[in-house]
């Protein structure tokens, strides 16, 4: 009889939660549309670029720090971020001072997948060239960053006011995860007889971990601090396999997809990421 | 306070609990991160390892649920390597919490035996005090033969560590057989401490936290992030409810993402050769190593 009973509520609970979801789903959609139409279509360009830039100002007075390095995780179901979306962001991003821009967009290119090499250069032409990509060689390191196990354990605990006029952008790709990782090791270990791998092996275990940060920086052409913020376009929160050895501190904030995203959407993301206090262990 | 505890359910929680098992997908394998016990001690006003201990009792509250709710596996993030950096009192309160439970846990194998725990101890356990050490390692033997649930805890670990073991695994013992193409994300994956545990399907991490703070960072990628508001020892039945209704209701959105990833890695495994003898032999090296590894703590 108990069974039963659970049963049905088990039933009625697949139910609500069902019509919970189709209704969630409607009620965004069709806030998206009024907000797209209130706000996009019935205000001149001019008009809405001067209503960002006065939200974004008002938001950098207010925060006490700034990501240097934002994350951008599409999951492979989303149908919402496409490139003029990111091209917003971009500029947002731009505006607040945000220095790194990754984009790790798991769609198929049939799904709405989003070349950067695309955005920018159709931003060359427009604006002069506000977003770099692709990274510049060189350097394998961050500019400055901080060095593992030291305060911030590789981090930076975000930045405060200072203003670039380009942003760095990277895109991420599937590959650049555990794969990565492997063919570091693959290459040490092609090495292992070398006088250097043999000195790691010697030293404590952070000389290797060090090692491995800076071959992996190498190959992603990471010229910026890890990311300190990520946002994740989807319906729940997953990493979606996003480079497991960068993303360890990031904080995550789920964009839902199909929900509107503009200038107040970013600005509350920062404000949240603002009021975070990364403890690093103490 | 006991390992599993003697939770009392209410009708309601024991109704709610039959239903979630009648009507929907249990997660396999749960992670926690347990944060919030030193804010809960502030807002109680008591001592800091007091609130760990509060919390301590909650994940013994959290394993009866898990037992009793269907989920097979729990790992939680009890000490990371960055908790050194805390102040020498409180590290050195944290380990007498855990010399206190895992003797404990030795006092009451035969109860872990009758649920059938597996407890595993994943990180770095050098770093920690011999005599910790001892008990950790005991602990581990002496619930090997059990396979009904397991509890990994992590104790001195953090992920990149433990990618770094991995890798200097592979750099120490592959020198004899292995060959560099052997070396893909499948072979790394079994070096990780967690090699023979299923990814993680569902992550709840508390005190409103929405970082990871370098927790499981290579096995969670196709897990389910759930981040709750409550403290750690503040946690209850529904919140571990809610938490499994939410794994039920996102888990469908990522099933395909889940299975493009898991037939990638049966490709890989079978092109990077990886059920050869080779690699199947110096899997084996590396769990007799670390089996000899525990047998040589657990004798000091």
């Amino acid at each position: 009889m108990i069974e039963v009973l659970c049963l049905l509520l088990g039933r009625i609970l697949l139910l609500l939660i069902g019509g919970y979801e189709l209704i969630w789903r409607l009620r965004e959609r069709l806030n998206a549309l009024v907000v797209r139409l209130s706000y996009d279509l019935w205000r001149s360009a001019a008009a809405r670029e001067l209503h960002e830039r006065r939200v974004l100002t008002d938001c950098r007075s207010q925060l006490t720090k700034t990501p240097q390095h934002l994350v951008l995780v599409i999951s492979p179901t989303d149908a919402g971020v496409d490139a003029v979306l990111l091209r917003r962001i971009f500029d947002f991003a731009l505006d607040v001072g945000i220095k790194h821009v990754s984009l790790y967009d798991r769609r198929t290119k049939d799904k709405g997948y989003v070349d950067l090499a695309d955005i920018c250069r159709s931003s060359s032409e427009e604006q002069g060239g506000s977003f770099k990509w692709p990274p510049t060689s060189s350097p394998s390191k961050a500019e400055n960053p901080p060095k593992n196990g030291e305060k911030t354990n590789g981090y930076v605990n975000g930045a405060n006011g200072s203003h670039s006029t380009q942003l760095q952008l990277y895109q991420i790709s599937a590959a650049d995860g555990h794969a990565l990782i492997a063919d570091v090791c693959r290459e040490l270990y092609e090495g292992r007889e070398t006088p250097v791998v043999q000195n790691l092996l010697k030293q404590k275990r952070e000389a290797l971990t060090e090692q491995i940060s800076d071959m992996l920086n190498k190959r992603l052409g990471f010229v910026a601090p890890e990311p300190e913020l990520g946002i994740v376009f989807a319906r729940q929160t997953c990493t979606y396999g996003l480079l497991p050895w960068h993303v360890r501190f990031t904080e995550f904030h789920t964009h839902p997809s199909g929900r509107h995203f503009n200038v107040e959407t970013f600005a509350n993301i920062l404000s949240k990421y603002s009021r975070c206090e990364q403890r690093w262990g103490t | 306070m006991s390992w599993v505890s003697d939770y009392k359910y209410t009708w309601t929680e024991r109704l709610a609990m039959r239903t979630l098992r009648a009507c929907g997908h249990i997660p396999h394998h749960v992670a926690f991160v347990m944060d919030g016990n030193r804010r809960f001690a502030r807002s109680q006003q008591i001592d800091k390892i007091e609130g760990h201990s509060r919390g301590f009792a909650k994940l013994a509250d959290c394993l009866r649920w898990c037992l009793d709710v269907g989920v097979r596996e729990v790992t939680t993030f009890a000490f990371s390597i960055e908790n050194f950096k805390r102040s020498s009192e409180e590290v050195e309160g944290l380990f007498n919490l855990a010399r206190e439970k895992f003797a404990r846990l030795l006092e009451e194998t035969a109860r872990l035996d009758e649920h059938g725990i597996r407890i595993r101890i994943i990180g770095n356990i050098e770093l920690l005090p011999l005599d910790l050490q001892k008990l950790v390692a005991s602990a581990m033997l002496s619930t090997e033969r059990n396979g009904k649930l397991f509890l990994n805890v992590a104790f001195a670990y953090t992920s990149r560590d433990e990618i770094t073991q991995a890798v200097e695994t592979v750099l120490r013992h592959g020198c004899e057989d292995l060959a560099a193409e052997d070396i893909s994300e499948r072979l790394l994956e079994e070096c990780l401490y967690t090699r023979h545990s299923p990814p993680p399907d569902l992550v709840f991490r508390t005190s409103g936290e929405t970082r990871l703070s370098d927790f499981m960072m290579w096995q969670l990628s196709t897990s389910v992030l759930y981040f709750s508001n409550v403290l750690w020892p503040q946690i209850t039945f529904w919140h571990f409810l809610a938490s499994i209704v939410a794994y039920q209701r996102d888990r469908w959105q990522l099933e395909d993402f889940r299975r493009e990833r898991r037939m990638e890695s049966v490709q890989l495994a079978k092109t990077s050769g990886f059920y050869s003898e080779r690699v199947q032999k110096f899997l084996a090296i590396i769990d007799e190593d670390r089996r000899k590894l525990l047998v040589r703590l657990a004798a000091n």
